[in-house]
């Protein structure tokens, strides 16, 4: 026994003497050492009486558990009240028949645990030290909802403020336009969610969700961790067996198709500094289905991963992006292919370009046999690392169930993927891969991109849609007899009428603005027909003052004074005008229709005032009243709301501004007309 | 039933058991073996972040962590994904303000070829111009992709250059893009030598493995890469005290304004940190927390908030961050959690409270290790900052040595006025 141990030891000794000084060949690379058998963990699964299953994967390498809780159920088409689901996330977590929010949020962190749930999921992980008590607070979550309606308007505001975060991040602008492009609006992949939808939510429709999305009978319970069989049997029962529910309906919608002709879809975000391209459209693949797998080869050749080739040709070859990926998403209603990229405003038609090629080339130029190879071998990896995690296992298991799949399906998943042969990759790309059909969502700076994007639509006419995917900016043609004339006409109408306008000799206004506690004041006096001044104050301080007297003019901030040339003067006045529309020709003003376009949800007609400097001035006036509701100058935006009589004149007395970085709210806190304005107020140095 | 899982019987533990060893040119190697699943992690770590770049190469240290991806004498420039990629493997990198991380993780019968990889990525790295000018565009279009861009995006960037003057923390790792353009060839070649040797690197492995058979195959690839020649410059600032609040105004493409409220203090490791982490903790973890409980539900001031210590080498940062409800304005907000910062200052924290916190940072400190790559990070940054990579066995004796008194202490010497940042970030005009 010494002597066979001390040989092994000095041949052991031996080796590692020889390797450490044998000359290492570093032109080749390794080859690599027999495979590892690939080995799926076992799970155990049970049913509850109302019908719960149950999935079970024991885990003890750490102390640690999961619970997730998954609802076999079609999605929800909420209509006007999208964005109910959002809401009922959030009041789900509100509170039990048991136990206040507070009360819940101070027992889930005193677990260090993690709860969460929503329409048809909940989750829990933590310590297993508390899994009992973990799993009873999931599911008295999930079953004694109380949905508190003194909740309600707090995650209503809550929820509002997160979807005015949303017109902030270009992918999420992105991600809801793509729904729309892909599915139309009347789908619940594509509905649209915004400020309109969420105020119409009742405490009502939450509770009538919850019986949509919660029911044992169609639901799935995964318990990953460090636990054994007979404890989750007894847990379970303990937290959910009075559970009770009959299985959920399911639910038709209107099928969506990818376009026959490609389609440009744009968001203006004036001030971006990328472009977020999505090229996406809807497809029919189903989780499980016969060439999923061949799919997945496919998509990961076109654009997987760092050795995909869109990443090659996008960010290695042009240095176009930081990465540009391909995905084709499996789902049971409807799939969607989508490739992503964000890249800089300048080469967004030269990265479309790319794309569009790569496409191109798959469907029309052989694959190799090395690159389908490597690309088996990469999701082979991918397939063996998923496996660290135990909860993969469950989720094969669940998956099994819940699409029909083959009881092998996960077992025999590596061998259906090496058996995969050229024609399978090739022919996924040819009955997925449509060069010629896509929606290309585009949010970027419009002025910067727009005439490169435009030869990527089939029709030449790039749609427009806001960010939460309503379609708004495209103009829209007017209807017939009416003219740039008849808007002013009903405008000036609708303000009172030429001669009540006209008898308003003279006017001064005063309108307060407070930002970040300081306070704003905007004073403007005007007398007719040739004198004006404009000041805007800061704590009282003059900021900026323009004054016209006449045919002299000039304007003073702290850089100085400069004079105004004629036209500058003129615009001034023509803009401290009660009604710019009634006297615009007589500044040397002209204006032009421009058509139908969508302004906050109302149908407004745009119109074009060029004053004689050449300066711009954009206004909207709503289709339905007439009335002037928003302008954009050369300084900015303009909202105009409140309007109020004043000598019989309706005048604007709040005016929303957004200008140079600021937003400020500016309300009209005095006004006086045809009252005796010294002409000492008009003077010039 | 919480109070059963106070108690050292109950404390869950992490038991991850690993050898190490220097190699004679200084190169520091952990193994770890675990064969539950058949994959491996193989990682390095450089000893070199933002921090050890010239005031006029800001972005220097990330820039070269893209070139490293080029190629090397054996391999052809873009052949590095591919031989990963075909041994079915994982990759990638990132780069701090104090070190440079890269790992695989591939099938455990393809070890040798990570330890190949990254042999030759640090002993013959071959970078040229065209992968300079490509990785240039790559890594500006990474910067207007996740700082530029993104709402909030600038956060990091407009906290570190008021909190330090004299620091290198003062930019952050992306840098800036004139410095970008300007970065030449032979400055390349110049970091690489300084840098990137066996004697500022730490290569720690862990997953289905042998260890003794590791440690041959580690012998053979990085036995004979020659110890770096030259010295490695480590920033010696000391950046002095802030002296004063500092205000400033911050435009972004945002809806919602942000209140940031930046703290400075010492740096990871000592008993001072674990004690701010117990304090940000109590702050803003989970929905229970003071902020959340306070300005959020109670007040409705904010839609979120956080607080969390900037885990540095040096002196750091703790950042406070609240983003506005839409009704409210910053200076409110801001208002709202001074209180929570007076509070602390003036209560100490219950015992209640400190089991809850404590639990909340046991949780977080078990569930980190769940994955084989995430514990050669972690034992990779547990032996270059703390100098004991078993600390991610012991680390969590330190939180639970944190008292009372000592979170009432730290929040009187840190959270103070004179030794803060407050940034304003406010709608830009859009359009």
């Amino acid at each position: 026994m010494k002597k066979a141990t001390f040989f092994l030891f000095s041949f052991a000794f031996l080796a590692f003497a020889f390797t450490a000084t044998a000359q290492l060949d570093r032109s080749k690379a390794p080859g690599a050492g027999p495979a590892p058998k690939i080995q799926l963990g076992s799970y155990q699964s049970f049913k509850l009486k109302n019908g719960l299953r149950v999935f079970v994967v024991e885990n003890h390498k750490l102390p640690v558990i999961t619970f997730s809780l998954q609802v076999e159920m079609d999605p929800i088409l909420e209509g006007e009240k999208s964005g109910t689901s959002d809401l009922f996330n959030s009041m789900i977590m509100s509170g039990t028949t048991k136990q206040t929010k507070v009360e819940l949020d101070e027992k889930i962190d005193m677990l260090g645990a993690s709860i969460q749930a929503g329409a048809g999921f909940a989750f829990a992980s933590g310590l297993s030290r508390n899994k009992k008590e973990m799993l009873n607070l999931m599911a008295e979550v999930v079953t004694l909802p109380a949905f508190p309606d003194a909740e309600l308007e707090r995650i209503r505001r809550e929820t509002l403020s997160g979807l005015a975060s949303q017109q902030d991040d270009p992918g999420q602008i992105a991600s809801n336009i793509a729904g729309v492009a892909n599915f139309g609006d009347k789908h619940p992949y594509g509905e649209v969610t915004d400020k309109k939808t969420i105020e119409a939510v009742t405490l009502q429709d939450i509770r009538n969700m919850y019986t949509q999305v919660f029911s044992p009978k169609s639901s799935y319970l995964a318990i990953v961790g460090d636990i054994t069989l007979a404890e989750a049997k007894a847990l379970t029962e303990e937290a959910f067996g009075r559970w009770a529910g009959e299985k959920l309906p399911s639910r038709k919608f209107p099928d969506a198709q990818a376009p026959q002709s490609s389609q440009v879809f744009l968001y203006d975000r004036g001030n971006s500094v990328q472009s977020s391209i999505r090229l996406t459209y809807p497809i029919d693949l189903k989780p499980g289905a016969p060439d999923a797998i061949a799919v997945r080869v496919m998509a990961n050749i076109l654009g997987g991963g760092m050795s995909g080739r869109l990443f090659k040709n996008l960010r290695e070859t042009h240095g176009y992006t930081y990465g540009s990926y391909a995905s084709i998403s499996a789902d049971p209603l409807k799939g969607s292919f989508t490739i992503t990229a964000d890249v800089r405003n300048s080469v967004t038609d030269s990265a479309v370009y790319q794309m569009v090629a790569e496409m191109n080339r798959i469907v029309s130029e052989p694959i190799s046999v090395e690159e389908v190879d490597r690309t088996k071998a990469e999701i082979t990896g991918a397939f063996a690392r998923s496996l660290e995690d135990p909860g993969t296992i469950a989720r094969f298991a669940i998956n099994i169930e819940r699409y029909k799949l083959p009881e092998t399906y996960y077992q025999d998943y590596l061998t259906t993927l090496a058996n995969l042969t050229q024609e399978d990759i090739q022919n996924a790309a040819l009955n997925y891969v449509k060069p010629f059909g896509y929606n290309l969502v585009v949010v970027g700076r419009r002025d910067s991109i727009e005439a490169g994007l435009l030869t990527y639509d089939a029709d030449g006419k790039i749609s427009f849609f806001d960010a939460f995917g309503r379609k708004a900016g495209s103009l829209a043609p007017v209807p017939e007899g009416v003219t740039a004339q008849t808007v002013v006409d009903r405008f000036v109408q609708v303000s009172g009428g030429m001669e009540n306008i006209n008898s308003i000799k003279s006017i001064s206004q005063k309108a307060e603005a407070s930002i970040q506690g300081f306070t704003i004041e905007m004073e403007t006096d005007f007398k007719g027909p040739d004198k004006g001044r404009m000041m805007a104050k800061q704590m009282g301080q003059v900021a900026q003052k323009v004054v016209v007297n006449g045919k002299k003019g000039s304007t003073v901030d702290p850089s100085g004074e400069k004079p105004l040339d004629e036209n500058d003067i003129k615009e001034t006045l023509a803009q401290l005008n009660p009604v710019l529309e009634a006297v615009y020709a007589n500044y040397g003003y002209t204006v032009e229709l421009q058509g139908l376009l969508l302004i906050d949800g109302e149908r407004c007609y745009q119109m074009k005032f060029v004053g004689p400097s050449g300066s711009v001035d954009t206004r909207w006036y709503s289709e339905e009243t007439g009335v002037l509701i928003k302008s954009n100058g050369a300084m900015g935006s303009t909202v105009y709301s409140r309007y109020q009589p004043v000598n019989g004149v309706m005048l604007p007395h709040q005016l929303d501004v957004t200008e140079q970085g600021m937003s400020l709210t500016f309300i009209l806190k005095e006004i006086k007309v045809n009252h005796n304005l010294e002409n000492s107020l008009f003077e010039l140095k | 039933m919480v109070s059963l899982s106070v108690g050292s019987a109950a404390f869950a533990q992490s038991n991850i058991s690993f050898v190490e060893y220097d190699l004679p040119n200084g190169l520091h190697v952990i193994l770890h073996q675990d064969n539950s699943t058949p994959i491996v992690a193989v990682s390095v770590l450089y000893h070199v972040g933002s921090k050890n770049e010239d005031t006029t190469r800001t972005g220097f240290a990330h820039f070269f962590e893209h070139l490293l991806f080029e190629g090397s004498e054996n391999i052809a420039r873009g052949e590095f994904d591919k031989y990963i990629q075909k041994a079915g493997g994982a990759n990638n990198a990132n780069t701090s303000q104090d070190r440079t991380f890269y790992y695989e993780v591939l099938s455990s019968n393809q070890l040798e070829l990570g330890l190949w990889l990254e042999s030759e990525r640090m002993l013959h790295a071959k970078i040229e111009n065209i992968g300079v000018e490509t990785q240039r565009e790559v890594v500006k279009e990474e910067k207007r992709q996740r700082v530029d861009n993104q709402p909030y995006g600038t956060l990091m960037e407009e906290v570190f250059k008021r909190a330090y003057k004299k620091h290198p923390y003062r930019w952050v790792p992306i840098g800036s893009m004139e410095h970008l353009n300007a970065a030449k060839l032979d400055e390349f070649m110049e970091f690489y030598r300084t840098f990137y040797v066996p004697q500022n690197a730490t290569l720690s492995i862990a997953g289905d493995l042998d260890i003794a058979k590791t440690k041959v195959l580690v012998e053979k690839y990085f036995g004979s890469i020659p110890k770096g020649k030259r010295e490695i410059p480590r920033p010696k600032v000391v950046e002095p005290a802030l002296g004063k609040e500092i205000r400033d105004t911050v435009f972004d493409k945002i809806q919602l304004p942000a209140v940031v409220q930046a703290y400075r203090i010492p740096a990871q490791g000592t008993p001072d940190y674990y004690a701010l982490q117990v304090l940000t903790t109590l702050l803003s973890g989970g929905g229970s927390s003071r902020y959340n409980r306070s300005i959020v539900y109670e007040q409705q001031k904010a839609v979120a908030t956080f607080a969390f210590p900037f885990p540095l080498e040096d002196p750091g940062v703790f950042i406070a961050l609240g983003i506005c409800n839409q009704e409210t304005g910053p200076a409110e907000l801001e208002k709202a959690m001074d209180a929570e910062a007076d509070r602390v200052k003036k209560e100490p924290i219950t015992e209640a409270e400190k089991n809850k916190v404590i639990n909340q940072i046991e949780t977080a400190f078990i569930e980190q290790n769940q994955q084989v790559a995430g514990i050669a990070e972690n034992l990779a940054n547990y032996h270059v900052y703390y100098g004991d990579a078993n600390l991610i066995n012991t680390e969590m004796e330190r939180y639970r040595a944190v008292t009372a008194a000592d979170v009432l202490r730290v929040a009187n010497q840190y959270l103070v006025k004179e030794n803060r940042v407050v940034l304003y970030y406010l709608p830009q005009a859009s359009n």
